[in-house]
């Protein structure tokens, strides 16, 4: 009896003892320590709600201690637009997925956790991601999302258009690009170039004539001037046309009917065109600049932690999980069919997807988004101003337009 | 119950009108109480926060400006921009909206036992949602469609009107009157059926025809109906925004170009996109004074009117 108390009271001081000593070891592993309950906030799809479903079951189980509420956003937009509120009322979710074109707005008021000093603690190496990614990822020198997945602008072309034109080669310049378009509409009566009128889709014809905005910098360039020119002439001589002008919802759509020779999408496009346009003859290439090479931007997906969150090492051990290497592999190989921010998995993902080959060598030289601080109120106004110039010609200059934005919100 | 009278009998009228008036209190407590926080505190807010400069991401750090927003907005060309189309939006559609539900509760009002699945019929659009109808109507008003292609031989453009600067507010103000039609329609209805039978019936042995019975009896009767109908349609044509934002879904609020850019679609972009919460509070306030100033020109108008015919 005597030494079965002895044993007991052993065994009470040796679980005593080794519970601190447990506890600091998990200091040292924090994907072990996590616990408590993290929400995830993305806006809603019936892939990506199936991937994430599937991903957050085996965090759940390889985190015991960690519980995961997700908060699906019914689009993209919704999410843009609700969350403002939602930081003001303190009701964000603590991790959210979304792409890194707004993220100057965030940072620069404060609303996102810097993770520089977060990710250390974890097993994410930032090496295994798209430079260009990580990049755009990180604001004042500080990194403000860990990247999840890829995503890249390109032009996308009918080859059936363009071979009813006449034109046997893909374009090679942004100039040539133009007057193909220009063969399409006069020889086919379909639409040479559809654009969404975005901030996204006109930068992309800004990059390509060499020019961009440089956070503020470089707005009024003539370089910038030349690309909205070369865009008003194209509508002027009824080359080009808004998605909107032509009845669709975006630039996709459009294309998708088969009536539309050139558009500026990205990835995106191939899951789209399967079901929307199955049967118009299509490619995606990387878009030609101005002096025949090529102009990509590469942002993406990826996970940022709110400022206000309480626990952020269980917040950045989630992120550690959803970005480790075998949910990247899911993300290519599911029918979600992203690109994983990690450089590792092109293979595979040009072998899941072959129409991404012709972008593969592209998207590792990709650049990130260069948009001034005010994004969304840069963007209005410049799609504003193009609309006026498109709409209402003679009105006002793309020289006047810029010089107008570069006062407004140039950084110079 | 004679002991009920007696004892009824025995309280004094003035206490018993206080403990009428204190119950009458007690039971509209809960709507005041509804009312003031669903209604009122929004509104004393944003009169508070039109004096602030307000960051939405920090919210709790708002400060007094003064007058700067009203300063700012005077001097903002887009919201006067803004103003004008909202002005235009009201002008286009308050009048024809007004005149075509009269002319269609009148022909309704005939229809004997047809009416009610009439009145059904005009009401639906009123309560379907915003999003599907212009959606639907975006679809019909798409270039080489079957409407834009009606309308070209009548000299307009066969594009797609929502994307057409000249046409984008007149398809707007289309959407708007096609929703709206039942409601007012409604109202108008109720109000023909307060007009006694008899006064049509005189001027029938007068030998009046429809259109004199409609101008002398109908219209004078309707008077207070239409003060009605106008002061309520012109206060939501002032907020009109459901329609402008699905228009410019995908693209910038009020497009294309700013055609549809009206002022509760500045006061969102102000709030929502750029954060700016006290510089949209102000537009707000000042979206009230213009809507309070325009109801008294009304009331002025049909006031002096009434007095004339008197």
């Amino acid at each position: 009896m005597r030494r079965s108390i002895r044993f007991f009271a052993i065994l009470v001081l040796a679980i005593t003892l080794a519970i601190p000593a447990l506890a600091n070891g998990a200091k040292e592993q924090p994907a072990a320590a996590a616990h408590g309950q993290v929400s995830l906030g993305y806006s809603g799809g019936v892939w990506i709600e199936k991937y994430f479903d599937q991903v957050v079951a085996g965090l759940e189980q390889a985190m015991p201690g960690v519980k995961v509420k997700k908060v699906v956003y019914p689009t993209y937009d919704d999410l843009l637009n609700g969350l403002p509120t939602q930081v003001a009322a303190k009701t964000n979710p603590d991790v959210l997925y979304w792409t890194n074109e707004q993220l100057a707005d965030y940072a620069n008021n404060d609303v996102l956790a810097p993770l520089d000093a977060l990710v250390p603690q974890t097993k994410i190496d930032l090496s295994a991601f798209y430079k260009g990614l990580v990049q755009g990822w990180t604001m004042n020198g500080a990194l403000y999302g860990v990247p999840f997945n890829g995503q890249n602008s390109s032009m996308v072309v009918n080859l059936d258009l363009l071979q009813k034109a006449g034109v046997t080669s893909l374009p090679k310049t942004i100039q040539e690009l133009g007057q193909d378009a220009t063969l399409i509409a006069t020889k086919t009566s379909s639409t040479g170039l559809v654009i969404l009128d975005n901030l996204f889709h006109i930068s992309q014809y800004v990059y390509a004539f060499g020019g961009g905005w440089g956070n503020g910098k470089t707005i009024d360039t003539p370089q910038n001037a030349q690309a909205l020119q070369f865009l008003v002439d194209l509508f002027a001589s009824k080359t080009a046309a808004t998605a909107k002008q032509l009845g669709a919802g975006w630039d996709g759509e459009a294309f998708a009917k088969g009536a539309v020779g050139f558009s500026t999408g990205g990835p995106w496009y191939i899951g789209y065109m399967g079901q929307a346009g199955p049967t118009v003859h299509y490619q995606l290439m990387p878009i030609p600049t101005a002096n025949g090479g090529t102009a990509m931007v590469t942002y993406g997906g990826g996970l940022s932690i709110f400022a206000n969150v309480q626990d952020k090492r269980t917040a950045i051990s989630v992120i550690d999980y959803l970005t480790n290497d075998a949910n990247m592999e899911l993300m290519a190989t599911s029918a979600l069919k992203y690109l994983p921010a990690k450089t590792r998995y092109m293979d595979t993902y040009v072998k899941v997807v072959p129409e991404f080959a012709p972008l593969r060598d592209a998207f590792f030289k990709g650049t990130p988004l260069d948009y001034p601080a005010a994004v969304k109120e840069f963007g209005d106004d410049l799609v504003k101003g193009f609309e006026q110039m498109v709409f209402q010609p003679g009105q006002l200059t793309p020289q006047e337009l810029l010089k107008t934005l570069q006062q407004k919100y140039g950084s110079k | 119950m004679s002991q009920l009278t007696s004892l009824s009998s025995g309280v004094q009228p003035h206490s018993r009108r206080r403990a009428e008036t204190t119950a009458a209190y007690l039971l509209l407590a809960p709507a005041l109480l509804l009312l003031a926080a669903w209604f009122l505190s929004p509104i004393i807010s944003s009169f508070v926060l039109s004096f602030q400069g307000v960051n939405i991401f920090h919210y709790s750090q708002r400060q007094f400006v003064g007058l700067a927003n009203y300063r700012q907005l005077f001097s903002d060309p887009v919201f006067r921009t803004t103003i004008r189309i909202t002005l235009t939006f009201v002008v286009l559609v308050v009048p024809v909206q007004t005149v075509l539900a009269l002319l269609a509760a009148v022909a309704v009002n005939g229809m004997g036992r047809a009416r009610t699945a009439y009145r059904t019929v005009y009401f639906i659009p009123y309560v379907t949602s915003t999003v599907a109808i212009t959606a639907v109507f975006m679809d019909l008003f798409t270039v080489h469609g079957a409407l834009p292609v009606f309308f070209s031989h009548l000299g307009l453009p066969d594009v797609s009107w929502f994307a057409d600067v000249r046409l984008a507010l007149v398809f707007l103000a289309l959407i708007y009157v096609w929703m709206n039609l039942g409601l007012y329609m409604v109202i108008f209805l109720s109000g023909l059926q307060t007009i006694g039978v008899e006064l049509y019936e005189a001027a029938g042995m007068d030998g009046a025809n429809a259109w004199q019975e409609l101008l002398h009896i109908t219209i004078p009767s309707l008077r207070p109906i239409f003060f009605f109908v106008l002061v309520s349609g012109m206060i939501a044509a002032f907020q009109v925004f459901d329609q402008a934002y699905v228009i410019s879904g995908g693209t910038v609020l009020g497009g294309p170009a700013g055609a549809t850019s009206t002022i509760v679609i500045f006061i969102f972009a102000q709030a929502f996109r750029y954060n700016k919460l006290g510089y949209a509070s102000a537009a707000s306030v000042l979206l009230l004074a213009i809507v309070f100033a325009a109801t008294a020109i009304l009331r002025r108008v049909f006031r002096e009117e009434t007095h004339a015919g008197d």
